[in-house]
């Protein structure tokens, strides 16, 4: 054993196990503080949350859902009113269809493949529609409530008012383009107006 | 008092020098492991497309390894080191020693061999088939004999706080591994739990906190209490401390594990406890780091110079850092951002690298000098490997801190305006954290780098040692005491091993009991909903090989009430959903998203594409390709079988069912084959493994969609 100051001389149990000797130094007492300090917060976190009226975490995801909901709506209110006005400029600007290009190969093309030929989605150049009329009108509500249990998610949940109007102008400028194997039409016709 | 007559008797070091080899080279693969799956994350190429290479299968046997095969071993090799000595007596028996020795050893590679092909029982840190949980259960009793045996032929009445923490582990331990693995076999390598859904999540995660608890930190602490004060040629700082803290850290650490379920189906009541126990657990784990810590006091300049004491100062450090940041990890609006993050990682590996590791490095510093009767090869070599272990363990910790919060952070923000998610695509979250990935696997490499150096140093001392002939020693016998039930203090329990064995027992007896039995037992906190039926025989088919292929080792099944994740992934999970779910498959780490409503989001096709290669549908998914799901065949003829071991445990399959179970599967098959084909898929995939999986993945979630949520029906009262 090295040497020892007097102080802890002074706690030397008189007991040796295999060279070890033991102090008795008493609690410091920062540490018996926390110790009660925890039993302490436990006792009262436990009555308030489970025994006392504490709300459940049920409950407090209740409220955050019903403040999210109604900023939703309010959004969506706004947002699924389609505006042609808003539309036309995205229509007629080639880089916002450059914007809605860039954007469908980012979200879309995972399913309806390069150039909306279809693949696990729909082809979406052709003259025919599961859930839409080939009407800018038509798609662009579509879009944004989706079909998610076939499949198609609502894109308003996830994509911003500009990236949706730029997605609906770039699949209208690429309606009846030319694909190489294209996939098998699906649902209804509507002539495609020119 | 008479004086009894001395004793001469000798110490089993052989057996000790066994299990100090087994350490080191288990240590090497442990961490040989972790860096490869480390590197796997960052690059998802380096699963080479191989079935036993995939991350879901490596990473169970590197956890199992680090845990079971380099540090039980560690474990074995001080604990039978110090007790002799603590005990002033042999190994009860040579025999039993080597039994001890070669059956884990045998354990840990059947381990390997049947974790990679596939045979696990899908809990984690628990994954070994019930063959091996046998084995494992025989060889913990052989232990357990032994060291008793040898606490019984002492010739030091009382016994050291080191062996109360010995003691702690071995009841412990052998509690939690025969309660967590109970199952019902179906064939030689697979078993279903007796336990299902919320019951088999309580269960496993009492095992699974407490592994950690009666694994990695009792016997730690009890390894502590022995070497440190050796090593360092100090007194231990305080006895009153000791006394204190071991049972105060006893009694309440084995209420802690619900933490790990925070926010899950767990009734609210479990959960609460589990988080302020484990807040409790503050103070008597931080008692073991100042016991240790000060009774290195007067001795700093020794660990400046000693790479054996800087290891274990170090060690003892980071046992404090991760018994710090566990509480704050338990408290439930912590535990909301950082649970299923990097986070939890990075906790882990702070105590199993800087806490285990680090004071096995020290204890082998001293033991092996000790038992070859020689000098250490090169304290430079020591340091170094102490600079490069902690230099790589810090860019572990704190990569994994900012993967950690990142991705929670990123995982919860809402748009205020719109009240839409910032980031609705999971994957945006994992391309964030990739670097971090590239930054943890540098670290882990460093660690890995820094035991070889260890490895190497000791071989070198090994082989510079001589010859010796073993030493004999002297003491008195001791007077077994008699009538031992009553004690007035402290110190008289010490004399009374049986007695302490018993108050250990009863103090993780009373956690354990009142927060497992009521779910056993009652209904009333399991509701069952009639909306939820037990699997198809093609859907428990597919929902094997998810269990096969580790997919809960990257995606959980439970989602949490709270706003962000319900809009991300469908209404929170409810305890009734899981009632069929043996094992549960809840997991612990979101690597990729939360599935627990897959079913139906996609079409058949996109999970086909998907599982062939995720890439074709996802462009930057890090997940393995799984290519011999498409070549395998599903085991048709094994599903009666299945049924009726599920039958048996108490989900309700007809006789007709288990009959027809064969011709229902293909049934099914050909209905989800029908889809596929118009996608170009072949009919004669029909039969594979991939048609199966889909079975499963699409059934996930889809009846617990109508179950009503709590809050909503709070509202409406």
């Amino acid at each position: 054993m090295n040497e020892m100051n007097e102080e802890d001389k002074a706690v030397l149990l008189d007991h040796d196990y295999d060279g070890i000797q033991e102090l008795d130094h008493p609690l410091p007492r920062w540490w018996v503080m926390s110790f009660w300090g925890g039993i302490i917060f436990a006792i009262i976190y436990f009555s308030y949350y489970v025994v006392g009226s504490g709300p459940s975490l049920q409950y407090e995801y209740g409220l955050d859902l019903k403040h999210l909901k109604e900023v939703k709506k309010e959004y969506l209110k706004n947002l699924s009113q389609f505006n042609s006005d808003t539309y036309h400029s995205y229509s007629q600007s080639p880089e916002m269809l450059k914007v809605g290009e860039s954007n469908f190969n980012k979200h879309c093309v995972a399913c309806h493949r390069d150039k909306a030929a279809g693949d696990i989605g729909p082809n979406l150049t052709d003259e025919y529609w599961l859930y839409a009329e080939g009407t800018p009108e038509t798609i662009f509500p579509f879009i944004l409530t989706g079909n998610p249990s076939g499949g198609m998610p609502a894109w308003a949940e996830m994509l911003k008012e500009d990236e949706l109007y730029a997605i609906t102008a770039y699949l209208m400028s690429i309606q009846g383009i030319e694909q190489e194997n294209p996939k098998a039409p699906q649902g209804e016709r509507f002539e495609r107006i020119k | 008092m008479t004086t009894s007559k001395l004793e001469s008797f000798r110490y089993d070091d052989k057996i000790v020098k066994f299990f100090i080899i087994a350490t080191m080279v288990w240590g090497a693969v442990a961490m040989l492991l972790g860096v490869t799956i480390a590197f796997q994350l960052a690059d998802w190429r380096l699963n080479l497309g191989l079935e036993w290479m995939t991350f879901g299968r490596m990473r169970p046997l590197h956890t199992n390894a680090a845990i079971f095969a380099f540090a039980g071993n560690g474990i074995f090799a001080g604990v039978y080191y110090s007790m002799q000595r603590l005990c002033k007596a042999r190994l009860f028996s040579d025999k039993l020693s080597r039994v001890h020795f070669w059956g884990w050893q045998l354990i840990i590679v059947s381990a390997a061999i049947s974790l990679l092909s596939g045979a696990t029982t899908g809990k984690e840190y628990a994954e070994l088939e019930w063959p091996i949980d046998i084995a494992i259960t025989v060889i913990w009793v052989v232990f357990a004999v032994n060291f008793f045996g040898t606490l019984f032929n002492r010739r030091e009445k009382h016994i050291y706080v080191a062996i109360w923490f010995y003691i702690a582990t071995i009841i412990t331990v052998a509690v939690l591994h025969i309660v967590n693995s109970l199952e019902f076999p179906v064939s030689f390598m697979k078993s279903y739990s007796i336990y299902a859904g919320v019951q088999d999540a309580l269960v496993q995660w009492w095992y699974g906190h407490n592994a950690v608890a009666f694994f990695l930190t009792t016997p730690f602490l009890g390894l502590m209490y022995y070497f440190i004060p050796k090593a360092a040629k100090r007194p231990v700082y305080s006895y009153r401390l000791s006394i204190i803290h071991f049972w105060s850290l006893v009694f309440i650490y084995i209420w802690a594990g619900p933490h790990h379920l925070l926010y899950s189906s767990l009734p609210n009541w479990v959960q609460t406890l589990g988080m302020v126990f484990s807040v409790a657990l503050w103070a008597p784990s931080w008692g073991g780091m100042i016991n240790g810590l000060l009774t290195l006091r007067g001795a700093w300049d020794q660990v400046r110079r000693e790479p054996m004491l800087k290891f274990m100062a170090a060690a003892v450090t980071f046992y404090g850092m991760a018994t710090f940041e566990g509480p704050l990890l338990s408290i439930k609006s912590f535990n909301s951002l950082a649970h299923y993050t990097d986070w939890i990682v990075g906790h882990v590996h702070s105590g199993t690298i800087g806490w285990n590791y680090f004071l096995i490095a020290g204890i082998l510093y001293y033991l092996v000098p000790q038992l070859w009767r020689t000098k250490i090869y090169s304290k430079e070599l020591g340091q170094m490997q102490f600079w490069t272990a902690t230099i790589g363990l810090a860019l572990y910790i704190v990569s994994m801190w900012i993967a950690g919060v990142t991705q929670g952070l990123m995982w919860r923000a809402v748009e205020p305006d719109t009240g839409n998610l910032v980031y609705p695509h999971f994957i945006e979250t994992v391309v964030r954290i990739v670097p971090m990935y590239w930054v943890r696997a540098i670290g882990g490499t460093l660690v890995l780098i820094s035991f070889i150096m260890m490895i190497y140093n000791l071989y070198k001392t090994i082989k510079n040692a001589g010859e010796h002939e073993e030493e004999v020693f002297q003491a008195p016998a001791i007077e077994k005491s008699k009538g031992f039930l009553f004690f007035k203090k402290h110190r008289e329990l010490e004399g009374l091993p049986l007695i302490f064995t018993i108050l250990v027992v009863i103090a993780i007896g009373v956690g354990s009991a009142i927060e497992i039995i009521p779910s056993l037992v009652s209904t009333k906190f399991i509701q069952k909903n009639e909306a939820i039926t037990p699997y198809t025989p093609l859907e428990l088919a597919g929902r094997d090989i998810y269990i096969r292929e580790g997919c809960y080792t990257c995606h959980s099944q439970m989602i949490r009430p709270m706003a962000a994740e319900t809009m991300r992934y469908g209404k929170y999970s409810k305890a009734a959903e899981f009632v069929y779910d043996r094992p549960f498959q809840w997991g612990s780490r979101r690597i990729g998203p939360d599935i627990a409503r897959v079913g139906g989001k996609y079409p058949h096709m996109w999970h086909y594409r998907h599982m062939w290669d995720p890439r074709e549908v996802t462009l930057d998914s890090i997940m393995p390709k799984y290519p011999w799901l498409f070549s395998k065949k599903t085991d048709y003829q094994v599903l009666p079988k299945k049924l009726k071991v599920m039958a048996a445990l108490g989900v309700p399959y007809g006789s007709e069912q288990i009959e027809n179970a064969v011709a229902n599967a293909k049934e099914q098959a050909e209905e989800i084959i029908a889809a596929l084909e118009e996608g170009g898929v072949e009919n004669k995939m029909k039969d594979k493994q991939i048609v199966a999986l889909i079975a499963y993945l699409q059934r996930l979630g889809v009846e617990g969609r109508d179950i009503e949520d709590e809050s909503t029906q709070e509202e409406e009262e």
